[in-house]
């Protein structure tokens, strides 16, 4: 069986004016389904290039994707949107919630761009926002909120539309370490759920929430580890 | 799969389109005072559009009407005409003026008229007892004016015939002259002086309201003969002449005849021209509509101008919306949005702005023309294709103009956008 992400030999190269930068530099990995892994290295190392290319929100200058055995490069803007709809759910470090529209609306959006109908897309909304346990804040907007809230909103908002991976880059860098902890929490909950994490940070502790870890950099990988079950932080 | 997929991209199409309206409303209930700002020139663009439609149709409607009253079947022959330049005026006052022989000639000689009147105009002050009203237009007719004139009597009659011809100070009055001097009053028997004599007021007309301004019920009637008498012979002497048959043929067969015998009245020989213009009800009526004419050509000048000015401010906006919205454009790409769908989410927001401002210059235009029907008078009716013209132009205003705004921002890059601060 196909693994559910499989990057071969990709690179990724940014012109700055006359010089060329190598972001990612011949990075492979293949991720299966459910596996919770987390991609590490400073800042500059190609993290946030590799998992925009996992996310499709950019492609690779060469190498290739298969994200479940289809080849992303190459894909037109709009079919690379409709992947990012169905299949990847983001959380962003600075949550990136609509300031104007309230949770549940914030919730439903990606099941507007599916074109949802109303009555579905709220039911679907109301079941999402009830398992990261904010039913009872569905009509705040997210200035009303405080940043773990906002952040399990922006949960919701990934894990509605039933996606195949949820991408999470540095979900906790603003917040404090005890929200932070909940949030890793919901997380280990999703995976439990049978979804896969991908886990993008700095930070050693966050990593180890992960069942595998992949160091970055330079555009390299360093190394490519699986932690022990014992080794693991519940 | 492909025989449900259209379907269902309709149903799909109208989720996203409804969500684009409920945004599009919100975004500006955010920002009322901008939007109204924005929408200005598209307010400003449709209410002329709305008001000076009203206003063309209803003059149209108007002057139809009093130019129909003043029968479709009489002429006038008149020793200037319709005088559109200097140089025709210059022209006209070098002709000699009409004669009670002319007059005579037409009488006589006529077989396809069924009356000719000759009358004379000019102002004077009217005198009942110690109350006095300057300015009021003294018209000088022969006997038989009824039937060239379309006035209606109010109370009494008209004067007869035999009173002209007698020389006898008979007057028919005007609405206004008789309401002001005689208000509740039966202005049969009553005396009036005009230019030094005593007339005898022997009827009094209906009400003909005002055309554009100026009222029609300033006026009194007398017998020529007693005018000449009175002011003598100084002012214009034309005729008006009601053709027997008042078919399109009927009425050019009359013309002809009158043209005829007023060439040989005021002996002019074979080639030369005439020294005196006939005009009718449907020339009046050309002459009204290429006047309006050009007045509509400057209207859809002004109106464009607008619009244009309109849609460049509601671009403005728009450009400015969209860099301030980047982070949420990148947002809404990052969860899937296409470009179509922002680019659909921007118009949807620029063709709201616009219609909006076309929905209050329609409000507007509209009241305008209420209020000028209310003070004029005027038959001032909002026409509704200038309704549906009015939308319909400021929504592609908004369309438009959109474009570029909306294009620019559906080919943000998701990445760039999302960092953007």
């Amino acid at each position: 069986m196909a693994s559910l992400i499989e990057i071969r030999d990709v690179a990724k190269v940014y012109k700055v004016g006359q010089e060329e930068v190598r972001a990612l530099d011949g990075v492979s990995v293949s991720v299966e389904k459910s596996e919770y892994l987390a991609i590490m290295g400073p800042s500059g190392s190609g993290k946030s290039t590799l998992m925009n290319i996992v996310g499709c929100l950019d492609t690779p200058t060469s190498g290739s994707y298969l994200l479940e055995g289809q080849e992303i490069r190459d894909r037109s803007d709009d079919e690379l949107a409709a992947i990012r709809n169905r299949r990847i759910g983001f959380v962003f470090q600075t949550f990136n919630l609509l300031p104007r529209a309230d949770a549940l609306h914030n919730v439903e959006l990606p099941l507007i761009y599916a074109g949802i109908p109303a009555r579905e897309r709220r039911e679907r909304a109301v079941e999402s926002l009830r398992a990261v346990g904010l039913l009872d804040r569905m009509h705040h907007k997210p200035s009303q909120l405080s940043g773990g809230q906002r952040q399990r909103v922006a949960i919701a908002r990934a894990l509605v539309i039933g996606p195949s991976i949820i991408l999470a880059d540095e979900p906790t860098g603003n917040l404090d370490s005890r929200t932070g902890e909940e949030i890793l929490e919901a997380f280990g909950h999703i995976h439990g759920g049978g979804n896969t994490i991908i886990l993008v940070t700095h930070e050693d502790y966050i990593a180890r929430h992960a069942h595998r870890v992949i160091r970055i950099r330079d555009g390299r990988i360093e190394s490519d580890e699986r932690v022990p079950v014992g080794g693991r932080q519940a | 799969m492909s025989r449900f997929s259209f379907g269902r991209r309709v149903a799909e199409a109208r989720v996203k389109f409804v969500e684009d309206f409920r945004l599009a409303f919100g975004t500006l209930r955010a920002n009322k005072l901008r939007s109204f700002l924005t929408i200005l020139g598209t307010l400003i663009g449709v209410c002329s559009i709305i008001a000076l439609v009203s206003i063309i149709n209803g003059l149209n409607r108007y002057v139809a009407k009093e130019i129909a009253e003043e029968g479709s079947a009489t002429f006038w022959v008149d020793r200037f005409g319709i005088i559109t330049n200097a140089e025709e005026w210059m022209r006209a006052m070098k002709r000699r003026p009409f004669d009670a022989h002319d007059y005579r000639s037409l009488v006589e000689g006529s077989t396809t008229a069924s009356e000719v009147t000759a009358r004379r105009w000019r102002q004077e002050g009217v005198k009942f007892r110690s109350h006095r009203l300057e300015r009021i237009g003294i018209l000088g007719v022969t006997g038989g004016y009824e039937d060239t004139h379309s006035l209606a009597i109010a109370e009494g009659r008209h004067f007869l015939r035999e009173e002209a011809d007698r020389r006898q100070a008979v007057v028919v009055i005007g609405y206004q002259v008789r309401d002001e001097f005689l208000g509740a009053l039966d202005p049969v028997g009553k005396e009036l002086r005009i230019g030094g004599r005593t007339f005898d007021v022997v009827g009094s007309l209906a009400k003909r309201g005002s055309m554009l301004g100026e009222s029609q019920d300033d006026l009194v009637l007398i017998p020529l003969s007693v005018f000449e008498k009175s002011f003598g012979r100084s002012d214009n002497l034309h005729f008006v002449v009601r053709a027997a048959d008042s078919s399109p043929e009927g009425m050019e067969t009359a013309q002809e005849e009158v043209r005829a015998i007023m060439r040989m009245s005021r002996g002019l020989a074979p080639g030369e021209p005439d020294d005196f213009d006939i005009v009718d009800s449907k020339m009046l009526m050309d002459l009204y509509r290429s006047f309006t004419g050009g007045f509509f050509i400057v209207m859809i000048g002004i109106v464009s101008v607008s619009l244009v000015v309109g849609g460049i401010v509601i671009m403005n906006i728009m450009l400015v919306s969209v860099t301030e919205r980047t982070r949420e454009i990148g947002i809404r790409k990052a969860i899937g949005a296409r470009r179509s769908d922002v680019m659909r989410q921007f118009l949807v927001e620029s063709a709201l702005l616009s219609v909006a401002g076309g929905a209050i210059g329609v409000a507007l235009g509209a009241g305008l023309a209420t209020l000028i029907r209310v003070t004029s008078g005027m038959p001032v009716q909002v026409e509704w294709w200038s309704v549906a013209a009015g939308l319909g132009l400021a929504c592609s205003v908004g369309i438009t103009f959109g474009l570029y705004p909306a294009a620019r921002a559906s080919r943000l890059e998701p990445i760039a956008a999302l960092r953007y601060e």
